[in-house]
């Protein structure tokens, strides 16, 4: 397992564990993050799991995926370390890693 | 004094109510009795990516189905009781009896017992070979001996049918689709979207026969060898699959007194005709605003939002749950969403091209835009969801111009 964060719309800071192999959305939903929805279960399909990856994570974390871009495409607040958290898979590299709700 | 809330069903509706429940600081009892061996899991994954993922004499990880890791359960006080159904709900004391003769109370008491899948009983005795998929079990079985197999045929054109022909072909299996209807995804599609679809697969090699009854099978030993056809016609076959829709798991509430049109009815709020019984998820048939009739839907973000509003509704904040209908399907490399219900509709409008896999079909019914299916535009699909919810009447010139923005549509 290792050590994540997410900061939601309102500045609530989480501190949680996630298991390696799991999503992010994973980490976030077990977690009750709020403003991740996950209404797809994780299956790329809704963009309602989206987040922000923080500068410092950005290189382990890396680009969406085709699919992922698509929809990130259709979501307003999309920004330039957008990310549909269910495509992040955690690895032992992700430890540390800072999340925004958008 | 806090209560005692059953829910009867571990799949996606019972899990999402049980955590909704306590993210909304229920702090009463609850159990989730499934009738599966598994911790509640993700079933759309089933027909596509861990289908096709099978490796020969692997038993697969379907731990990464779950949708709630197995600590959490424990860390919300959760009790999950599996492997182990629910026979009867006695509403007079107030428990229902579970197969191992154990009974629990509850003050409410919540159905979510989805669907099971359609049967085709043709064959004279249970024949080895001759496969449905809906659970994880069902899945392992097919794929103990889909290593083997050539030759597949699967009985029903609807998206199952097509998601397993689409991840059978990719494997370089024959696959031949049986469909009883006039085309694929009859039910639910217009024209040009079923011929869209028997085209891509046909060009992937399946082979697709429609206006087609199946009414035996060949065996060999207890094993199907083929499928035989109405008109008399036998289609080889070392496997059958059979994806020919599902059925509301209805008759433990219908036992129970309870009222069942079409699957479990229930208001705007999930109650069922009993004020302490509640109902979610595919089971249930539910009043729609928006479409102002009933629906049954399978669906999986229907089934989220209706756990959701029920955890508020039983703790004390009565709340109906408003989701358009949408789901989606994979094949191949289209990503078909689709949002809405087709019932009724009395004109379409095609935007995009279907020659470059990338289009959509809106369909309306008295000028009001009533759905929308989108292969491969995402973009159209999240614009057209807020359009169908507030009954969009669109100029149908612009509609079909991709050149217009889908929000600047008048």
């Amino acid at each position: 397992m290792i050590n994540i964060k997410f900061i939601d719309r309102n500045k609530k800071l989480y501190e949680v564990r996630a298991d390696i192999g799991s999503s992010v959305m994973e980490a976030a939903t077990n977690n009750d993050v709020e403003g991740i929805d996950a209404e797809c279960g994780g299956c790329c399909a809704c963009a309602t799991c989206h987040v922000v990856a923080a500068p410092e994570c950005w290189t382990v974390v890396g680009s969406p995926n085709d699919d992922e871009d698509d929809l990130l495409d259709c979501v307003d607040s999309r920004q330039p370390r957008s990310r549909l958290s269910c495509q992040i898979n955690v690895t032992a590299e992700l430890e540390g890693a800072s999340f925004y709700v958008p | 004094m806090s209560n005692n809330i059953v829910i009867v069903g571990a799949g996606l509706g019972g899990c999402q109510l049980a955590f909704a429940l306590r993210k909304e600081q229920f702090k009463g009892s609850i159990t989730l009795v499934g009738d599966e061996p598994h911790m509640p899991y993700h079933r759309p994954p089933l027909s596509k990516e861990h289908f096709v993922n099978y490796e020969e004499n692997t038993t697969t990880d379907t731990k990464k189905l779950d949708i709630k890791s197995e600590a959490l359960y424990q860390d919300r006080k959760i009790d999950v009781i599996r492997h182990n159904k629910v026979m009867s709900i006695n509403t007079d004391n107030k428990t229902v009896t579970l197969e191992s003769g154990m009974d629990l109370s509850w003050n409410y008491l919540v159905l979510s017992t989805g669907s099971r899948a359609r049967t085709l009983d043709i064959a004279d005795q249970p024949l080895e070979g001759i496969c449905h998929l809906r659970t994880i079990d069902d899945v392992r079985l097919i794929q103990q001996s889909f290593a083997n197999i050539k030759q597949l045929v699967i009985i029903g054109g609807g998206y199952i049918g097509l998601e397993i022909a689409a991840a059978a072909s990719k494997a370089g299996k024959n696959v031949t689709i049986l469909e009883n209807q006039q085309r694929v995804l009859q039910r639910v599609v217009a024209p040009a979207l079923s011929a869209f679809y028997e085209d891509v697969h046909q060009r992937h090699g399946v082979e697709i026969a429609c206006n087609t009854n199946v009414t035996g099978f060949r065996q060999h030993e207890g094993a199907v060898t083929g499928v035989i056809t109405e008109e008399n016609k036998c289609y080889p076959a070392q496997m059958v699959i059979v994806g020919i829709g599902v059925i509301a798991n209805d008759t433990l509430a219908a036992s129970a007194g309870l009222d069942c049109s079409n699957g479990i009815d229930v208001d705007s709020l999930c109650r069922t005709s009993n004020k302490d019984i509640f109902a979610i998820g595919d089971c249930c048939n539910f009043p729609s605003q928006l479409y102002a009739r009933s629906l049954r839907i399978e669906s999986v973000p229907n089934t989220n939002a209706q756990a959701i509003a029920l955890a508020k509704t039983l703790c004390d904040s009565p709340t109906e749950h408003f989701q358009l209908p949408w789901f989606w399907s994979d094949q191949y490399n289209l990503k078909l969403k689709m949002a809405g219900m087709t019932e009724g509709y009395d004109e379409t409008v095609i935007r995009g091209k279907p020659s470059q896999q990338a289009f959509s079909i809106f369909y309306l019914r008295e000028n009001k835009l009533i759905a929308v299916h989108c292969v491969n535009r995402p973009a159209d699909f999240m614009a057209a969801k807020k359009l169908i919810a507030a009954k969009f009447e669109p100029n149908i010139g612009q509609l079909a111009d991709p050149a217009y923005a889908l929000k600047d549509v008048k």
